[in-house]
């Protein structure tokens, strides 16, 4: 039985005039130890595949029109709210973008990171608690005499710190962590992903990073999925999508990306835009865009399935290397 | 091409400082820069180093506290009015955020005419809304776009418009102040390009703002590297990015995540955070966080650019 399986999952959001297609059939699995990053662009569903999970999609405005999310082969979508608890932070915890806006500006850190433990262990005394946060803070890097201080006295490192602890307090089986350093400098980011990558070894959790940035990925992640428009159209192992990238999209993002170490004149380009979330599309939702689309493309759409071991794809004319 | 010794703005020792309640703040403090004409001078540096505060100086967005700035051999440090309005024909600026940037009230069409209504009186009307045309082909922007608002436009269209602006009275030099860090990096390359584009087609002088190095090895001649308020290195983009000299540029270009390094080089990890601009320490302003061998000078007595290379700048007492 897989850690987490995601079958053919999708989601709306609901809004006045028409229903914006976030996710439109995400397959994913993960076992024990895995370590796999979504990637793509604003509106690609990264986010709302990760909310999913965590069961912290917004009710009203939000249905899912099908598919399930198995953790340990109980399927998530059915829980009610109080199982749910469960399950969320202490064995799936989530680490946000923006941690100017994750921590309560009223409480101190020490006692934020203590609530958080108290909630899931219910027999601990309040003192107890305390001494776990401090410990917890410890290992992060926050300096003892810092630990009672509020969230606004702390710079964004600081802060970002004090949130992976807390995702880290119950020793969660799966750490899903949404863009944590894209609102950090770079050098204050390479301290933080450091902390990530030696706690992740450390407790041998399971990671789902989200990005946009493919540079990231390639430090923190074994598996890379290429999302687009609600869909994975790649997903392999980080050397092979580096070394071979197969789908069209893959290969103009990568293009796209200015490299320090290449000296280019121009930038390649996808010409247009991604699709309309509301639109309904009948083939491969990056036709308009592709230099390879054939008639195909436009009237069935591919399954995302393994082209070669450890490498799967949803094209139906795919770049091989010759 | 790009002029050894012409150049087409320069400022000498540079101040600019803001009273807060907390204490004044260093923003820009002592700046020398000499911009050569037809080139991209990438400053890069973390945020609230002072790099936005000291492109919003050069085009005179905000008043210098003390310090002197030609353009054209011309002064230009704190104009007066009439006078900083025939200055920004020359000059622009292009903001970061294309969403907060432009009047959500206006349309294309008034957003990219609002300079020439201000600026060119002496164009008919018929001749302004040629003009107008004329930038949004020269930007890229579909003619049937002309009616559209901001919010029915994407990043980078909006991007576009806020060009057609900063281009409207052509200008010579340009300041572009973190122009591609709020779009996806498919957008982000067409915006690229057609900076490239229309720097080649006319001859514009650019200081590109961005805290991306890989963005700013793509894009400049130069680079010049800020902490803290100081330029602590500049020099040709080929050799910041091989000879790295000043240890916070080194620092910085080995966070740099590079997709897929096979040859995984050691990072520089600095502790701790860049130190507050209210009161910042009396020597180097990186000396807290330097990883080398520091003496009692660093401590006490801010380092000077000196020339270590021909052509290549850096601040710091411990090299050359």
């Amino acid at each position: 039985m897989s850690l987490l399986e995601i079958n053919n999952l999708n989601i709306d959001y609901l809004t006045e005039e028409a229903d914006v297609h976030a996710l439109r059939g995400i397959t994913l699995s993960l076992e024990k130890g895995d370590s796999i990053g979504l990637v793509g662009e604003t509106g690609a569903g990264k986010t709302t595949t990760a909310l999913s999970i965590l069961g912290l999609l917004p009710p009203q405005q939000s249905a899912v029109r099908g598919g399930e999310i198995k953790w340990r082969g109980d399927d998530l979508l059915k829980k009610s709210s109080k199982d749910l608890e469960a399950v969320r932070g202490k064995e799936i915890a989530m680490i946000f973008q923006d941690p100017m806006t994750s921590l309560n500006p009223l409480i101190k850190v020490d006692e934020q990171v203590a609530e958080m433990i108290r909630l899931h262990d219910k027999k601990l005394s309040k003192k107890d608690s305390l001494r776990l946060a401090l410990q917890q803070l410890l290992s992060v890097g926050i300096q003892a005499e810092r630990c009672n201080e509020y969230p606004h006295q702390f710079s964004g490192g600081m802060k970002q710190r004090v949130v992976i602890a807390m995702a880290l307090a119950c020793s969660p089986n799966l750490l899903i962590a949404d863009e944590p350093t894209t609102a950090l400098d770079v050098t204050i980011q390479s301290q933080v992903l450091e902390l990530m990558k030696t706690l992740i070894k450390e407790n041998g959790t399971t990671l789902i990073m989200i990005t946009h940035d493919l540079g990231i990925v390639s430090e923190l992640c074994e598996t890379i999925a290429i999302m687009y428009a609600g869909e994975i159209l790649e997903l392999a192992t980080k050397d092979q999508l580096f070394d071979n990238p197969m789908h069209p999209y893959t290969h103009g993002l990568l293009a796209s990306i200015p490299d320090v170490t290449v000296e280019k004149e121009r930038l390649a380009t996808l010409p247009g835009l991604p699709p309309e979330p509301t639109e309904d599309i009948k083939g491969c939702s990056f036709t308009p865009r592709c230099s390879r689309c054939i008639d195909r493309c436009r009237n069935e759409r591919p399954v995302l399935s393994e082209e070669e071991k450890n490498h799967s794809l949803a094209c139906f004319n795919p770049y091989r290397k010759s | 091409m790009i002029k050894e010794n012409d150049y087409i703005l320069t400022t000498e020792s540079l101040y600019k400082e803001f009273k807060t309640k907390k204490g004044v703040v260093h923003a820009v403090d002592g700046v020398d820069l000499a911009i050569r004409r037809g080139e991209t001078l990438g400053l890069v540096g973390e945020s609230g180093c002072g790099k936005s505060t000291l492109g919003r100086v050069i085009v005179n967005l905000i008043e210098a506290t003390s310090g002197k700035m030609e353009a054209n051999g011309e002064d230009i440090i704190n104009p007066s009015r009439k006078r900083l309005k025939q200055i920004r024909k020359n000059m622009q600026i292009v903001f970061q955020d294309p969403y907060s940037s432009l009047d959500p009230r206006m349309n294309v069409k008034d957003l990219i005419q609002e300079p020439l209504r201000l600026n060119a009186k002496e164009l008919s009307r018929e001749a302004q809304d040629n003009r107008v045309l004329e930038l949004m082909d020269i930007v890229g922007l579909s003619r049937s776009r002309i009616n559209a608002y901001p919010h029915e436009l994407d990043g980078g269209r909006r991007q576009r418009i806020g060009i057609a602006r900063a281009l409207s009275l052509n200008p010579s030099f340009l300041v572009l102040d973190e122009p591609v860090s709020a779009l996806d990096v498919c957008i982000q390359a067409q915006i690229l390009n057609l900076l490239k584009d229309l720097q080649n087609e006319f001859e514009l002088t650019y200081l590109f703002i961005t805290h991306d190095l890989s963005v700013v090895h793509h894009v400049s001649d130069r680079i010049a590297v800020m902490y803290l308020g100081k330029i602590v290195e500049i020099a040709d983009y080929k050799n910041i990015f091989t000879n790295p000299s000043h240890p916070y540029t080194q620092a910085l270009l080995s966070a740099i995540s590079v997709i897929n390094k096979k040859d995984s080089q050691k990072k520089i990890i600095l502790e701790g955070d860049v130190p507050s601009p209210i009161n910042p320490p009396p020597g180097c302003r990186f000396e807290g966080r330097c990883f080398l061998n520091k003496t009692e000078q660093c401590r006490s007595e801010a380092p000077p650019l000196k020339e270590i290379a021909p052509g290549h700048f850096a601040a710091c007492y411990l090299i050359g």
